[in-house]
C-alpha cells in the first residue's frame, strides 16, 4: 500500500512535468471515421440482460439496440420498435417493430428475440443483477423470478406458467406487448436500457450460453449501430460500423476502438501524442488543463454524494445530530480542493440530470448549509446528543471509506471539517471495497461515504433508495410519511401530482437529514481537433453513435 | 542426479498443495462476497449466484473440489469476468514471461556487466558512475522509472522529433517492448551489479588470479576467464528471488505501460475477491516460481562441478 500512495504522489508530479511541456492534442489525422477513445478498463460483462457494469455499458451503447434508443437530449425515441401504442390507463405498451432491424449475422430483429432476453433476465437463477430492479416494473416478472430461483425450478410446471403469463408477450414476429404494474412516465426510456436489449436465441444457445456468450467478439452478435470486429482482453475492443443497421445512413464513424488504458497519466500521454483522440480527465489533470487555457470538456454524470449514516447507532438516530453533521461540511472548499472541477453543491438529492433539471428547480434549495458560521450546527449537535443522553465530550464517530488513495483526500477532508468546524471526534477506517459493501450490509458502521446514480430519467431512480427496508438503505433510514409519498407516486398517473409527491419526499429528506448531503459530481473529458459529435450525459456516459472526424 | 531431482519434484508437489490449501483458507477468510457490488442485489440472485460458481457447498467440499481441478488443469471461473481462469492466464502470462525475460536478460548482462567494469575500474569514474547507476535503480521503484521513461523517450522524442521510435502504451512490435523490460529490470540490475563489483573484488585478490598473473595471461583472458566466472555465483544464487520479484512485480510496470499481463489479475483479484483469480494466479506463480528454483539449482550444479547435486550424508 505504501509503494502505491508513494507512487501516486511520484506520478503527481511527474504530471506536473507532463502539464508544462504538454502541446495540444490532435488526434490522428485524416477523416476516415476511425477513433480511438479510453474506456479505461476491460468491459467485464458484455451479455446485455446480465450486465450492471458502466463500462460494459458504454461498448453495448454502440452494439446493441433496445425497442427505443435515447436521443441527444436523453428522450427516448424509436428503436428497434419504430412505434408504440399506450392504453388509456398507461398499463399497456404495444410496440410495433420495424422489418429492416437485422442482427450482424443477417437474421432479422424479432419480438422473440425480446422475450428470450426478458425471460433470461428475470430467470433468477442465472443471476441477473438488474432483474430485482426492473421485475417491479413488469406485470408478472417479480412472479417469475421467484419461479425461477435454482435451475431445477425454472423447469418445473410452475415456473412454464410464470413464463407464459408474464406481463410481456410476443403477439406476432413484429409486435410485441408489454404490461406494466403502474402507470410510469419514465418507462420508454427505460427500456432503451441495456438490460432490456434484445438477444437472438439461436445463436446465444450456439455460442454456448450463459457461460460463453459474449465473452469473445466471435461469440457475440450486434443489431446496434456497431459491431463488435474484435476484442483483445485488457487491451481494446474495435467496433466497426454495422452495415445491416436499420439507421445506417445517421451512423458517420467507420470504426471506434476502445483502449482500456487505467493510468489517467498514461492516456493523458497517448492524447499528447495524438495517438488517442477522447480520455477522460482526473481532477488534477483537468484543473492544470485548465489553468493553461486549453479545452476541457465536461458533463454532469448524474451521481450524487453523501455521508450515509447509520441511523440505529446512538447520536446518529437524532436528526438534529445528523443535520448538524451535514452542516459542518464546507462542500464548496470541498470541490475546490479535492474533487478539483466544475462539481455542484447538491441542493437536493435528485440531481439536475433528471428531466432537464425541472424536478431539481421545483425542489428548491431544501437543505440548510452553514455558510462559514457554525453556530447554529454546534447547537444542533448539542441538542441533539443531549436529547440522546450521550455527553458531547464521548461522542465519537468512524468514518468507512474504500482503501487506497482515491477516497483518502476525501475521508480526510470530512474528518478535518468536522473535527475543526464542530469539534467532533472523528476517526477514519479505509477497508477494501467489498469489505466495505459486506459491513455496509451488516450495518457495521457509522457513516459511509457513498455515491448514487440513476438507472432511468427519474427522480424515482433516486428518491426510492430511501424506503424503509429498502436493499441499498444500509442506513436504516425510515420514515412512514415518505414511504407513502414514494410509494403512491409510483402508482400516480397524473404527472403533476406525482411530481408534487416526489418534491414533498425531497423536503422530509432534507428535514431529517437522513444523510449528509454533499454534491453533484461533474466529469472531465478531452477530445482531440479530429473527434467531433460525442454526447456524454447521465444516462449516456459515452455515446459515440452520432460521431463524426474532420 | 536423477534421484535428488525427483526428491525435489515431490517437495515441489508438496508445497504447491500447501500454497493450495493456505490461499483458499485466507480467501475464503477474507470479509466481504464475491457478489457485492454498489447496487444490491437481492439474496435470491446472490444466492443463485453462489449456486453457478459453487460456492454454496461447505468449504471444505469447495476445497476438495477446487484440488481435483487443480490437477485436471481447471482453475475454475473468473466471477468478475467471468471467463475461465486458465484461459485469462493463458493469455496473459505469455505476455509477461516475456517482458519478465527480456527484464532479466537486460538486468543479467546489464548487472554482471556494470559490476564487472566498476570493480576492475574500483575508485575510477567508471566505478562512480556505474554505481551511482546502481543506487538510483535499487532506490527508484520501477513504476517511476517507467513514467519517467514513457514520458522522457516515448512521448517527448516523438513529439520533438515527429516520428514515433518508442509507442507509448502497447506490446506490439520490438520498440514497444524496450522501455517496459528497461524499466522493469533497472532496479534488479542494480542488485546483481552490485552482487557483482563486490564478489569480482575478492575474486580479482584471490591467489589464482595472482598465479594467472604470474603466468603473463592477458588481463583480458584473466577477468572474463577467470575472475568472472568465479565471481558470477553469488549472482546466480539471487537469480531465483530476482526472476519472482520480476515476474510478480510486472503489475505496476504493465499498468504504465498499458501492456495486457497477468500482474493485473494477480493484485487486483484480492481487491476484487474473485476467488478463482485469486487462487489460480497465486497456484500458478507458486508452481511457476517452485520450478524456477529447482532450475536454479541444478543450474547451480553445472556451473559449479564442486555443488554436488546428491543428499549428502555430512
Amino acid at each position: 500500500m505504501k509503494m502505491n500512495q508513494l507512487g501516486k504522489i511520484a506520478l503527481s508530479s511527474l504530471l506536473g512535468l507532463t502539464m508544462l511541456a504538454g502541446c495540444g492534442g490532435s488526434g490522428s489525422d485524416g477523416s476516415d471515421g476511425k477513433v480511438v477513445v479510453n474506456l479505461a478498463s476491460e468491459p467485464p460483462e458484455m451479455n446485455s440482460f446480465m450486465n450492471t457494469d458502466s463500462t460494459s455499458g458504454n461498448v453495448l451503447r454502440h452494439t446493441v439496440e433496445g425497442l427505443t434508443t435515447l436521443d441527444s437530449n436523453d428522450n427516448p425515441v424509436e428503436g428497434v420498435a419504430k412505434s408504440w401504442d399506450v392504453s388509456d390507463d398507461k398499463l399497456t405498451y404495444t410496440f410495433h417493430l420495424r422489418e429492416d432491424s437485422f442482427w450482424n449475422d443477417g437474421t432479422q430483429v424479432t419480438a422473440n428475440d425480446f422475450k428470450f432476453a426478458w425471460d433470461q433476465l428475470f430467470t433468477t437463477h442465472l443471476g441477473a443483477g438488474y432483474a430485482s430492479t426492473w421485475a417491479v416494473l413488469i406485470d408478472g416478472a417479480e412472479e417469475l423470478m421467484k419461479q425461477t430461483e435454482t435451475k431445477e425450478a425454472a423447469a418445473s410446471e410452475a415456473a412454464k406458467k410464470a413464463y407464459e403469463n408474464v406481463g410481456y408477450k410476443v403477439i406476432d414476429d413484429f409486435t410485441f406487448e408489454v404490461k406494466l404494474t403502474g402507470p410510469y412516465p419514465y418507462i420508454l426510456g427505460t427500456f432503451a436500457f441495456y438490460s432490456f436489449a434484445p438477444v437472438n436465441e439461436k445463436f446465444y444457445t450456439e455460442h454456448g450460453g450463459i457461460d460463453n456468450y459474449a465473452k469473445e467478439s466471435a461469440d457475440y452478435l450486434s443489431n446496434g449501430p456497431f459491431v463488435m470486429t474484435s476484442w483483445a482482453h485488457e487491451d481494446n475492443i474495435v467496433l466497426t460500423k454495422n452495415d445491416k443497421y436499420w439507421n445506417k445512413d445517421a451512423i458517420k464513424l467507420n470504426e471506434i476502438t476502445f483502449k482500456m488504458i487505467e493510468n489517467t497519466n498514461t492516456a493523458l500521454n497517448e492524447f499528447e501524442n495524438g495517438t488517442i483522440d477522447m480520455i477522460g480527465l482526473n481532477g488534477t489533470q483537468a484543473k492544470d488543463y485548465r489553468s493553461q487555457g486549453k479545452d476541457v470538456l465536461n458533463y454532469d454524470d448524474g451521481s450524487v454524494w453523501y455521508m450515509e449514516f447509520n441511523t440505529t447507532k446512538p447520536g446518529l438516530n437524532n436528526a438534529k445530530v445528523r443535520k448538524a453533521l451535514t452542516m459542518g461540511i464546507d462542500v464548496q472548499k470541498f470541490i475546490d480542493t479535492v474533487v478539483l472541477n466544475e462539481s455542484k453543491i447538491a441542493t437536493s438529492f435528485t440531481p439536475p440530470v433528471v428531466n432537464n433539471g425541472e424536478f431539481t428547480k421545483a425542489v428548491g434549495n431544501v437543505w440548510e448549509r452553514a455558510n462559514g458560521d457554525y453556530t447554529e450546527a454546534k447547537k444542533l449537535l448539542e441538542e441533539g446528543l443531549k436529547e440522546e443522553g450521550i455527553n458531547p465530550a464521548d461522542f465519537k464517530i468512524e468514518l468507512l471509506g474504500d482503501e487506497g488513495d482515491t477516497g483518502k483526500a476525501t475521508y480526510e477532508f470530512v474528518q478535518e471539517q468536522l473535527k475543526t468546524n464542530l469539534g467532533v471526534k472523528f476517526e477514519v477506517k479505509q477497508v477494501p471495497f467489498k469489505t466495505r459493501i459486506q459491513r455496509m450490509n451488516d450495518k457495521q458502521f457509522d457513516i459511509v461515504w457513498a455515491g448514487w446514480s440513476l438507472d432511468y430519467n427519474d427522480a424515482m431512480s433516486y428518491l426510492d433508495l430511501w424506503l424503509t427496508g429498502g436493499g441499498n438503505n444500509h442506513g436504516g433510514y425510515s420514515n412512514a410519511e415518505y414511504d407513502k409519498l414514494v410509494q403512491d407516486a409510483y402508482m400516480e398517473a397524473d404527472v403533476e401530482k406525482r411530481t408534487q409527491m416526489l418534491v414533498d419526499a425531497e423536503k422530509i429528506l432534507a428535514e431529517d437529514a437522513a444523510i449528509g448531503l454533499t454534491y453533484w459530481r461533474s466529469r472531465d473529458y478531452i477530445c482531440s481537433d479530429k473527434l467531433t459529435g460525442v454526447q456524454r450525459s447521465a444516462l449516456r456516459d459515452m455515446d459515440l453513435r452520432f460521431a463524426e472526424t474532420k | 542426479m536423477l534421484k535428488y531431482i525427483i526428491k525435489r519434484v515431490c517437495y515441489a508437489l508438496l508445497t504447491l498443495l500447501l500454497l493450495i490449501a493456505i490461499t483458499f483458507l485466507m480467501m475464503h477468510a477474507a470479509p466481504g462476497d464475491p457478489f457485492a457490488r454498489n447496487k444490491a442485489i437481492t439474496p435470491e440472485t446472490k444466492a443463485a449466484l453462489n449456486a453457478r460458481y459453487g460456492f454454496d457447498k461447505p468449504v471444505w467440499m469447495q476445497f476438495l473440489v477446487y484440488v481435483g481441478n487443480v490437477f485436471k488443469g481447471d482453475l475454475g471461473t473468473s466471477t468478475k469476468y467471468g471467463r475461465e481462469v486458465t484461459t485469462i492466464i493463458g493469455e496473459s502470462f505469455p505476455i509477461s514471461f516475456e517482458l519478465g525475460i527480456r527484464s532479466l536478460i537486460i538486468s543479467i548482462l546489464g548487472g554482471v556487466l556494470l559490476g564487472t567494469v566498476a570493480a576492475i575500474r574500483r575508485g575510477k569514474a567508471a566505478d562512480t558512475i556505474a554505481m551511482t547507476v546502481a543506487v538510483i535503480g535499487v532506490s527508484v521503484p520501477s513504476f517511476i522509472v517507467a513514467a519517467l521513461l514513457q514520458y522522457f523517450l516515448a512521448l517527448q522524442v516523438n513529439l520533438k522529433l515527429g516520428h514515433v521510435f518508442f509507442p507509448i502504451t502497447g506490446w506490439k512490435g520490438e520498440m514497444a517492448k524496450i522501455l517496459p523490460a528497461f524499466a522493469l529490470a533497472l532496479s534488479s540490475m542494480a542488485t546483481i551489479s552490485r552482487l557483482m563489483r563486490t564478489s569480482m573484488l575478492d575474486a580479482l585478490n584471490s591467489d589464482y588470479i595472482k598465479t594467472a598473473k604470474a603466468k603473463g595471461l592477458s588481463e583480458k583472458r584473466i577477468i572474463w576467464k577467470h575472475a568472472v566466472r568465479n565471481a558470477i555465483m553469488p549472482v546466480i544464487t539471487v537469480l531465483g528471488p530476482i526472476t519472482a520479484s520480476i515476474l510478480t512485480g510486472a503489475f505496476v510496470v504493465e499498468q504504465v505501460f498499458n501492456i495486457p499481463g497477468m500482474g493485473k489479475f494477480f493484485v487486483t483479484s484480492i481487491k476484487e475477491l474473485d476467488y478463482m483469480m485469486i487462487s489460480g494466479t497465486t497456484i500458478f506463480y507458486g508452481a511457476f516460481l517452485i520450478i524456477m528454483t529447482l532450475l536454479v539449482d541444478i543450474a547451480y550444479g553445472i556451473v559449479d562441478p564442486r555443488v554436488k547435486l546428491t543428499d549428502s550424508k555430512e
